[in-house]
């Protein structure tokens, strides 16, 4: 008994959504004054506010400063996660695959794990100051335990058949590993990747909040700070937007690096 | 093997705060107040528990997460039960729920902080809405998969919809229920220490930021602790709830 | 002999997301079951076995031809067709007394009644000392006991096994044929006992445990043939080694055989 997915239903589904829009509109035309207005802005106030920050180059970047801070975050967030793939999973095969990694590693891991990386930006702020390396640091803090995670997982979930037959077909270690382990735990590295990406955004507006002078963080933090709540409604969705593409993103590299794995 | 790890381990731990303790000042030279010693902290840590105002800070940020998470257990639970069993409600909310929810929660701080001030209000609102989506999500997996997987076996035991829902929908949501809390109540200890960071007086992300900017390393580090301490503690309280409510879960399924 | 069950030109179609991907599970298929009879199906995997037992349960809409129970047209689940999946389908948050409980509890059964009954019942399938164990805590064959207890407890008057052995190991399944005959009413006159509809794909299980065994064919389904077991009951175990016995799984698997190969080839 399938679901009903018809289009009969994408009217049905709309309605909610049509409707916070039409509450929206209809609010602001009705709370019209200043302190009304600061709560909840217009729908033109906010394209306004969009127009404005994509549009208009700032004198000082020589861009739209939206674009600005949307790079300056997308760098961020890139350098913080790829160090964490690069350092976690490596850490994540060893920890699965020896047993001196798992005996003298894994728990120095596991007690870092319960300290949010949102707790590590006052010490990073002390250490490397306001700025890309504090933000670069809690990304890679927040994103690095999922992958780690993850990666252990996968390569001890590996099926010990997989090892037996190809240590019976007279594969060496190395090729074991190469061969059989990490393809065997590449669809669960995956997932740690993507979940690491998830948490990584979390860190990263957390950071900005607190942490900078630019980003998309520090973009709807500094609007508040002005009261220029038609700014923040711009940086918030222009985040949600990120985020949706990174994720995609993440979720179509799944499906080209692991072809074998039936899609949901 | 076995018996000779937690020596072995506690040994290393031993030698790694030596070398941190007596070493690393030699190589990195910009002073304690940036490298908190172990010997420090331990200082601090004493500091610390014996002050009032961390007590009261440590209330506060609980009682907010737990307030926050309870609001988001509440409307979660309901609405993705609700999810789960009719397919008009999933369609009447997917759509908004898939926008809203890749906006980390963290994102709505400045505006909550605009709408309802600085303090409680806005802590337990962004606690509340970065619990919600794990526990929604979850409760609507939990009612869909154990209406496919016993659905049918409910329906020619002869029940009738009632019955089917307390003995079968809910019992067997339950365990995705509770997983979908546990992973909201680690987010929205999460969220809240970055809201006090932010917009509130109080809490423990207050009381960390405000000892950063004292340049109190010291208290910073043994508020990090205690963010963890308190985070498993949070963490292993629902783990025990689970293993009691539903020691069936990950169990050979039947 | 009464007709319990009669099945007139039943079709059934699953539609796939295009039109070129839809199955035609069932095709005119007629067939009918009597009050008290064991009937078993066999066919090549995919030609709509399932399909039909969950018609009857009321499970699966069909979209030709009709259903009857007792003369009244099938149209929703009730507590007078029992279902035994094939993967048990216990419910892994009730202990096995629940489990068997669940249908009386749906009748509205007071409490006391329900212990008695059940207790009965696990008796029958020697379960009683794992009572309170939840499933996961039992093995494969015990689990099918379990099932088997709570597809009776209810007492519906027609028992509807979807593959139930296929899951337990070879021995366990010798056992517990003869349990799910007993359970049928074999020592029984023929007007007390139930009436079972029961799919496998094993062919000598069904030659051990049927009245009758219908055979189809690959799908579409449809019946190619009604088979008619001469052994005599009750069934012991003996009778596998008799040359009747192995005659009739010969000639089943001859009427089934072409299929069978492309079933599995496609
Ligand atoms: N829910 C369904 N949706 C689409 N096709 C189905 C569904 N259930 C069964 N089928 C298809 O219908 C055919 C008959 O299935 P089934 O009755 O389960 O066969 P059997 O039990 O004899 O092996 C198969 O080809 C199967 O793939
Ligand atoms: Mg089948």
């Amino acid at each position: 008994m399938a679901r009903p997915r018809q289009a009969a239903t994408l009217g049905w589904r709309l309605v909610l959504p049509l409707a916070l829009v039409v509450l929206w509109v209809g609010l602001s035309q009705v709370l019209t004054s200043p302190s009304a207005k600061m709560m909840l802005p217009p729908p033109e106030a906010v394209g306004g506010a969009a127009a404005q920050l994509a549009l208009t180059v700032h004198p000082l970047f020589g861009m739209p400063p939206l674009l600005v801070h949307a790079a300056h975050s997308l760098e961020r967030l890139a350098l913080g996660y790829l160090a964490a793939i690069a350092v976690a999973v490596p850490l994540g095969i060893a920890i699965g695959y020896f047993r001196g990694a798992d005996t003298y590693v894994n728990f120095l891991v596991q007690a870092m794990r319960p300290i949010s990386p949102v707790a590590w930006i006052p010490l990073a702020l002390a250490w490397f100051g306001v700025g890309i390396t504090t933000v670069v640091f809690i990304v890679f803090y927040g994103a690095f335990f999922p992958i780690v995670a993850n990666t252990i997982a996968g390569v001890r979930g590996t099926s010990r058949t997989y090892v037996r037959a190809a240590v019976a077909s007279g594969c060496g270690q190395l090729r074991i590993l190469r061969r059989i382990i990490l393809p065997a735990a590449l669809p669960t590295i995956l997932t740690g990747m993507r979940v690491g990406l998830g948490v990584g955004w979390m860190s990263i507006v957390a950071a900005e909040l607190v942490g900078t002078q630019s980003g998309l963080g520090y973009l709807i933090s500094e609007a508040r700070f002005h009261l220029d709540i038609e700014s923040v409604v711009v940086g918030m969705l222009a985040i949600g937007v990120l985020g949706v593409l990174s994720d995609r993103g993440m979720r179509w590299l799944q499906t080209v690096l692991v072809p074998w794995q039936p899609r949901a | 093997m076995a018996p000779m790890r937690w020596p072995r381990r506690t040994l290393l731990v031993l030698i790694l705060l030596a070398v941190w303790q007596w070493v690393v000042p030699h190589i990195v030279t910009t002073g304690p107040a940036f490298f908190p010693l172990p010997a420090d902290v331990a200082d601090g840590f004493t500091s610390l528990l014996g002050s009032a105002r961390f007590w009261r800070s440590v209330v506060t940020s609980v009682g907010r997460v737990l307030a926050g998470f309870t609001v988001a257990t509440a409307i979660g639970v309901v609405l993705g039960i609700a999810i789960g069993v009719a397919p008009r409600v999933e369609a009447f909310v997917d759509l908004t729920i898939e926008m809203l929810r890749p906006l980390p929660a963290m994102a709505w701080i400045p505006i909550a902080i605009l709408w309802f001030g600085v303090g409680d209000v806005s802590s337990v609102f962004l606690v509340a809405l970065g619990a919600f989506f794990p526990i929604v999500l979850n409760a609507a997996a939990g009612a869909r998969t154990t209406a496919r997987d016993y659905g049918k076996a409910a329906l020619t035991s002869g029940a009738g919809p009632w019955l089917r829902f307390r003995r079968v929908t809910l019992p067997g949501a339950l365990p995705w229920v509770l997983l979908g809390c546990r992973v909201g109540l680690g987010v929205g200890w999460m969220v809240i220490v970055s809201a006090e960071m932010v917009g509130a007086q109080s809490g423990l992300g207050f009381l960390i930021m405000e000892a950063r900017s004292f340049a109190r390393i010291d208290w910073v580090v043994a508020c990090m602790i205690v963010i963890g301490l308190i985070g498993i503690g949070l963490d292993s309280t629902l783990e025990r709830v689970q293993r009691r409510a539903a020691p069936w879960w990950g169990r050979v399924a039947a | 002999m009464a007709v319990k069950v009669e099945a007139v030109g039943v079709g059934k179609r699953y539609d796939g997301r295009r039109p070129s991907d839809a199955i035609v599970a069932l095709r005119d298929f007629t067939l009918q079951i009597f009050a008290g009879e064991f009937l078993a199906i066999v066919g090549p995997s995919g030609c709509g076995k399932s399909t039909f037992l969950n018609a009857v349960a009321g499970l699966e809409r069909i979209d030709e031809g009709r259903l009857f129970m007792d003369g009244v047209p099938i149209t929703k689940a009730g507590a007078d067709r029992g279902v035994c999946f094939q993967d048990f389908a216990l419910f892994p948050w009730m202990t096995v007394r629940e489990n068997v409980e669940f249908s009386l509890e749906a009748q509205g059964r007071p409490r006391a009644e329900r212990r008695e009954i059940a207790r009965k019942y696990i008796e029958l399938v020697q379960l009683s000392r794992f009572e309170d164990r939840y499933p996961y805590e039992l093995s494969g064959g015990m689990k099918q006991r379990c099932a088997l207890a709570r597809l009776v407890a209810g007492d519906p008057a027609v028992l509807l096994m979807d593959e139930p052995l296929a899951s337990v190991d070879a021995q366990t399944r010798l056992i517990l044929q003869n349990e799910i005959l007993r359970i049928w009413g074999e020592n029984r006159p023929t007007a007390q006992r139930k009436t079972v509809i029961f799919v496998t794909h094993s062919i000598d299980e069904a030659v051990f445990l049927a009245d009758r065994i219908a055979v189809m064919t690959s799908r579409p389904g449809q019946l190619k043939e009604i088979v008619v077991n001469p052994l005599p009951r009750p069934r012991e175990e003996r009778l596998r080694g008799e040359p009747t016995f192995s005659r009739l799984t010969m000639d089943i698997w001859d009427l089934i055989r072409d299929a069978a190969v492309k079933a599995i080839e496609t």
